[in-house]
């Protein structure tokens, strides 16, 4: 790409981030009714002394509440409430949620009393659709299947979760992953991990990961991941994750002589080890209705993020006259700044159809040396790279209303366009449509579906 | 034959069945006015009666939909029993943006205000054929600016007089965010002259 035509892609990328921000935070501006009280001029907000959780088995209630980010002893609109509702939605663990009020110990006080439908401790998220392509092969365009929120990079999670005291939470997977990144591998792992919720009753959760990457290539050594959460205000988010992944490689080169009528088989064994950092900064503004799948609502983020990658190994070059290996130690070590960002909007037509439109995309920035200098041909020291996707759909629920609060069953067709850089710089253009059938229920969300894609 | 006499009974059944569906009474108001009053079984419904008991907004609202001409108009009712006064605090907004808001005191009251009829459109035509939907959402109607910019710039609200702002003050509550808690869908034919 010309370097003028990336400058104008990066401006337009910039403003439109800009417009996404301020236009979220400016529907985010709730009236502030929140201040400790009885109201007495303001019927419409009741001041809530105590929060209930009902029909709790599994989950702590105590995290139910610090997830609605509503606190007793304040007083609350119904639009408030209604958000709140729409927060405990898409949590992974309950499939859904109904708010009641009852009368509180004095004279214009209230009990807020929230009644759950807990997801069983297992779960699974698993998104099968085999895309069909066109004329060429390999597959000619880029093929994902992250036209879905929240853990949007992952097509296939199989794990349980338990809860632990009052605030926290245990959780184990098996997880794969695919994101739009030249610059990160992409492997599926197994994770287990910790959640507090409400830290220093802030209302603020920090996850701690440790992560067994599964590569096809390279060994994993165990991998830490940290990811924080700071509500910054009832549908914003500030997300902070550092992730350090570390991966051994190692495999043996061979080379075969020709002597005296003899072939003889020359072998070593070559090490490598990697570690790869990610430190990302995620601003959310989500008023969606499900983790995964809502059918209204709006999503929008921003992602900055650094990326660094440490490699050592070994570059093998067999010497033919001495027949011997020559074995010299490499180092690899890249650096990379990108900026991600998305906006999704979904509409509910009526009792059963939803739309959804989207945009997401990304621009990055890397650079990248070698010691020694010229052991590795680098056709491009310094890089840029872009993705930008383009999507929509349709959904449509063969379950009633009623029917829904303990799940859902629907009828999907998507479809998108997309646009990135490859590794070696060429421009990748792809549509896809695909249709699928959607299931939710306590067990987990599954997705069937196939695809085409030219 | 005992089959046979099963079919037969289901075949005479159904239509009582169908018969007893809850369906709104309609009425022509001078000046071409529809208006519609709403059953009382809507009231009975088990998830109706439990949110009207949650201590929160209730909100009915009503879109007509006239194909003969292609246009949308509506009305709510918004009902939320107040725990302490123990009264039921009401609100309604009609298709042309008239506001009634009544502190009601009992249920026998409350029947008797359910089944005012609610202006729902204005026609100069001799018939009408009418969709009405009725969703059932819980929470009151929050009448955001971005909401009400939505629906505007939606293209799905007209009026014949082409002053949408009613209608959409009439139709806009947590249209955008609530899921109904059920909804109903009636087709009717009306002669007005």
């Amino acid at each position: 790409m010309e370097r003028q035509e990336a400058q104008v892609i990066r401006t337009i990328f910039f403003i439109l981030i800009a417009a996404m921000a301020m236009a979220a935070a400016a529907q985010d501006a709730v009236p502030d009714a929140t201040q400790a009280g009885v109201p007495e001029a303001a019927p419409a907000a009741f001041f809530i002394e105590r929060i209930e959780v009902r029909n709790i088995k599994r989950v702590s209630s105590e995290v139910v509440i610090a997830e609605s980010r509503l606190r007793a002893g304040q007083a609350y609109t119904e639009e408030q409430l209604r958000d709140a509702s729409t927060r405990l939605s898409r949590l992974p663990f309950l499939l859904s949620v109904d708010f009641a009020l009852e009368k509180g110990s004095e004279r214009g006080q209230h009990v807020l009393v929230l009644n759950v439908v807990e997801t069983k401790p297992f779960f699974y998220l698993l998104d099968f659709r085999p895309i069909f392509s066109g004329d060429r092969f390999p597959i000619p365009v880029y093929i994902d299947y992250s036209d879905r929120l929240g853990s949007s990079d992952t097509n296939a999670v199989l794990g349980f979760r338990w809860f632990v005291g009052p605030r926290g939470a245990f959780h184990s997977a098996v997880t794969t992953q695919d994101d739009h990144r030249n610059f990160s591998d992409d492997y599926s792992t197994v994770t287990a991990g910790y959640t507090q919720y409400d830290l220093f009753g802030t209302r603020a959760f920090a996850t701690l990961n440790v992560k067994y990457p599964l590569n096809g290539y390279a060994q994993g050594a165990i991998t830490p991941e940290l990811v924080v959460g700071v509500p910054i205000s009832p549908n914003q988010t500030v997300t902070l994750k550092a992730e350090e992944t570390h991966l051994d490689s190692e495999y043996t080169a061979s080379a075969v002589v020709f002597k005296d009528g003899t072939y003889i088989l020359h072998t070593v064994d070559v090490t490598g080890k990697s570690t790869a950092r990610t430190f990302s900064t995620r601003w959310a503004y989500n008023t969606t209705n499900h983790p995964f799948l809502p059918t209204r609502g709006t999503f929008v983020s921003v992602t900055p993020l650094f990326f660094s990658s440490d490699a050592s190994t070994q570059h093998v070059f067999f010497d033919s006259e001495t027949e011997e290996f020559i074995v010299t130690p490499a180092t690899w070590h890249a650096r990379t700044v990108a900026l991600e960002a998305e906006i999704a909007q979904y509409w509910e037509s009526s009792e059963r159809d939803s739309w959804s439109v989207g945009v997401k995309g990304g621009l990055s920035e890397g650079s990248s040396r070698s010691t020694p200098d010229d052991l590795f041909d680098l056709e491009v020291p310094e890089r840029d790279d872009h993705f930008g996707i383009i999507y929509g759909g349709w959904s449509h629920s063969l379950w009633s209303r009623e029917r829904q609060r303990q799940g859902d069953s629907r009828i999907e067709v998507n479809g998108r366009y997309s646009n990135r850089s490859d590794y070696y710089h060429d421009e990748i253009n792809g549509i896809q449509l695909s249709a699928s059938w959607v299931r939710r229920s306590s067990w987990g969300t599954l997705r069937l579906g196939a695809g085409y894609a030219w | 034959m005992v089959t046979r006499a099963a079919v037969i009974t289901a075949l005479l059944v159904l239509p009582l069945l169908a018969a007893a569906q809850p369906r709104p009474s309609y009425t022509v108001q001078p000046g071409g006015v529809v208006a519609a009053a709403l059953p009382l079984s809507i009231l009975a419904e088990r998830d109706v009666r439990k949110q009207l008991g949650s201590g929160l907004t209730t909100t009915f609202l009503l879109t007509a939909r006239n194909r003969g001409n292609a246009t949308i108009s509506g009305a709510r009712m918004e009902v939320r029993y107040d725990l302490w006064d123990e009264v039921w605090i009401v609100r309604r907004v009609e298709f042309d943006g008239k506001i009634d808001a009544q502190r009601i005191t009992s249920r026998d009251a409350l029947d008797k205000w359910w089944r005012t009829p609610l202006r729902l459109l204005a026609t100069g035509a001799a018939r009408v054929s009418l969709q009405l939907d009725l969703n059932v959402l819980p929470f009151s109607a929050a009448e955001k600016e971005d909401a009400r910019q939505w629906m505007s710039k939606s293209g799905g609200v007209v009026t014949p007089g082409g002053g949408s702002g009613s209608v959409i003050d009439a139709l806009i509550g947590t249209t955008i965010d609530a899921k109904p808690i059920t909804t109903y869908r009636w087709n009717v034919e009306l002669a007005l002259k």
